[in-house]
């Protein structure tokens, strides 16, 4: 069984939660009015600061925007520091939400309940009030501070917190950078059956099964590239060679191959990566970030 | 076998299949083999052309932008030809004056290919009990294959099959409904029926596969009209389906989020959600779909598939009671109705067609 990372299940709990998708989950914050404005929403404030909000959400009635960064581990001091000054001016200049007129924003943290208290203890270190939201096994509730919106904080703290899907749908943001090489590769596999006999580069893997993939943050984008074009690489020279062919324009090429053997041999070079969940490719994430030099990009 | 007399526009196309049913009302009413029978195909050709079908297929024109002549050769010696009527890119009718031995071949060799980005139409049960109003109920086949029982359960109904000719044949249909141990297998393969227009009728028989064989009749209007009438209902239930498609849009400085899952509910609780989701993405008949799968839970598989038949991509979820189905922002809307009707033949006929807004659409 390949687990998603915690930034992957946050953020599709969060839009299964604002957009109306699935019939037996209740989108409790879209029926609030909180519809999912953006993800992966990169942008600079008016002093030059980068600001890369993971989920951003609006409510066309209050008036207000939901500014959410998943954390999957402590406080970054500097990126705190960025959002602590992010202002309304910032935020109307960079054009990144459809709301017009006068609106409020907030911004509070989502994790899961490994890494609450290490962020509930950078927050209070660092004297800051950004509201803590924590996924409980089916609760998302306020771990810390008030939410400004009382929609959203009654949400967040009347009956124990928002009852969220055990196994949110992936149809917006199948992967991250952070999930396992199996659950990946699960992912771009029946891309990979629908590409054969052509040659491609990872953009063209993610453009098929990011559906917002254009839309995302240069960094969004540079991590996600260097995971999947090291996972590519591991696939041509390891057990799944014989489908590769030699490319011409772009760095990989597939032959024209029948859907059988293939799902057969991805489906055990899989189970093999199941088996071995922290591969290379994560360990050298964690030091160095991306991958991006010399993987198919 | 004899060939198809060559054709160039659509009246030439309207008297050789009007002379062939006066031909067809000499033969046996209930020998289907030699009947005039058409086939509405699903396509996803954008354009239809010499190139658009492969292997021993070639398209030829007529007259008629819209009418073309398919060429089937098979073998050196054997070439047929069939009528082929695209006014519709997406739902192409084909008109066979050949037996059925011969024409089913051709089909198989057209449709089933990897690729083909060609498929049947798919009429589930309820569907086909709807088309039955279309004109005077004259019989209608059952066929059940259960291929997900678990072995060593003896109580299941694993297979059944049923023909009647004659009147009132809904009624029976319901009789049948009552029986609790038949019901999981009321899963209707082919319904007769008697339609009209103006100035004569035609026996029909209609398969859940698309295909309309004329028993018996004296007005090849009648024939055209009852095909046109199920393609047109058909293509409206496939337009629902397709604007249910995941896709996002730049709306502004955000984004526009389109779509939502559709559901295939069962009537009675999956018993090995693995074998299912393995015999579902097997790249082979009837599902037609390869992908890889992760299981969530014992009751819970997630699968990212490939079409094989139209090379579009779509997310299931399988759980004991439901499956959910996301079709990609170009995906093919048919793959619902395929995995809704087999489904029927081979788990239980008692499935419905949800909305995420927990509507019925089939």
């Amino acid at each position: 069984m390949s687990e998603l990372s915690s930034h992957t299940k946050l953020m599709n709990t969060i839009i299964c939660l604002s957009t109306r998708s699935h019939r037996f989950y209740t989108p409790v914050l879209y029926e609030n009015h909180y519809e999912l404005e953006t993800i992966e929403c990169s942008f600079n404030k008016i002093d030059g600061d980068i600001i890369d909000a993971d989920i951003v959400l609006k409510n066309p009635e209050l008036k207000n925007l939901f500014i959410m960064e998943c954390k999957a581990g402590g406080l970054e001091k500097d990126q705190a520091e960025r959002y602590s000054t992010l202002n309304k001016n910032d935020i109307v200049n960079a054009n990144i939400t459809t709301l017009g007129g006068e609106f409020t924003f907030e911004i509070a943290y989502l994790t899961d309940s490994e890494n609450k208290e290490k962020l509930i203890k950078g927050i209070n270190e660092n004297s800051l009030n950004f509201p803590i939201i924590f996924l409980d096994n089916d609760k998302l509730k306020l771990a810390c501070n008030s939410i400004n919106c009382s929609t959203l904080h009654d949400l967040f703290s009347n009956n124990g917190g928002i009852t969220v899907p055990k196994n949110p749908p992936l149809m917006y943001y199948p992967f991250g950078k952070d999930d396992s090489d199996a659950h990946i590769l699960s992912c771009i596999g029946p891309v990979l059956m629908q590409i054969r006999g052509q040659e491609f580069d990872v953009e063209d893997l993610l453009l098929k099964t990011h559906r917002i993939y254009e839309y995302f943050s240069d960094a969004a984008v540079k991590s996600l590239k260097g995971r999947l074009g090291k996972l590519i690489n591991d696939l041509k020279k390891g057990d799944l060679n014989e489908f590769f062919d030699q490319p011409k324009s772009k760095p990989y090429s597939l032959k024209d191959f029948g859907p059988k053997r293939f799902q057969k041999k991805l489906e055990q070079f899989i189970e093999k990566s199941n088996q071995n969940p922290l591969k290379e490719t994560q360990l050298l994430l964690g030091k160095f970030g991306n991958l991006g030099e010399n993987n198919g990009l | 076998m004899g060939k198809m007399p060559l054709i160039q526009n659509r009246k030439e196309l309207r008297s050789v299949l009007s002379s062939a049913l006066e031909k067809n009302n000499e033969d046996d009413e209930l020998d289907f083999r030699k009947k005039i029978k058409t086939y509405v195909i699903e396509s996803n050709f954008p354009e239809v052309n010499a190139s658009s079908v492969k292997g021993f297929f070639q398209i030829e024109d007529t007259e008629d932008q819209s009418l073309k002549i398919l060429k089937a050769n098979l073998s050196a010696k054997n070439s047929l030809r069939f009528y082929l009527d695209i006014s519709d890119k997406r739902f192409w009718k084909l008109h066979s004056l050949y037996d059925s031995v011969a024409t089913e071949d051709v089909i198989k060799k057209l449709v089933e290919q990897n690729y083909s980005r060609l498929d049947y139409l798919w009429f589930s049960s309820n569907l086909l009990e709807k088309y039955m109003g279309f004109g005077k109920q004259t019989g209608f086949g059952l066929r059940f294959k259960n291929k997900f029982s678990p072995n060593g359960n003896d109580e299941e109904i694993k297979d059944m099959t049923m023909r009647i000719w004659g009147g009132g044949t809904k009624d029976v249909i319901d009789n049948l409904r009552t029986n609790d141990r038949l019901v999981k297998g009321i899963s209707l393969s082919s319904i007769g029926v008697n339609h009209s227009v103006e100035g004569g009728f035609t026996k029909e028989n209609i398969s859940n596969s698309g295909k309309f064989t004329v028993v018996t009749g004296n007005s090849v209007d009648s024939h055209f009209t009852i095909v046109e009438k199920i393609k047109q209902d058909y293509s409206e239930k496939i337009r629902q389906i397709e604007e249910q498609r995941i896709s996002v849009e730049k709306n502004g400085a955000g984004l526009k989020f389109k779509g939502s899952s559709l559901f295939i509910d069962f009537d009675k609780p999956l018993e090995d959600i693995q074998s299912f989701t393995d015999k579902l993405i097997s790249a082979t008949n009837p599902f037609r779909l390869a992908g890889t799968k992760q299981y969530l839970d014992n009751n819970h598989a997630r699968v990212f598939a490939l079409d094989l038949h139209s090379n579009d991509l779509l997310n299931l979820e399988i759980t004991p009671n439901w499956m959910s189905i996301a079709l990609g922002h170009n995906s093919c809307g048919n793959v619902v109705m395929r995995l809704l009707t087999n489904i029927q033949t081979h788990l239980t006929s008692q499935v419905k067609l949800m909305s995420a807004e927990n509507e019925r659409i089939i």
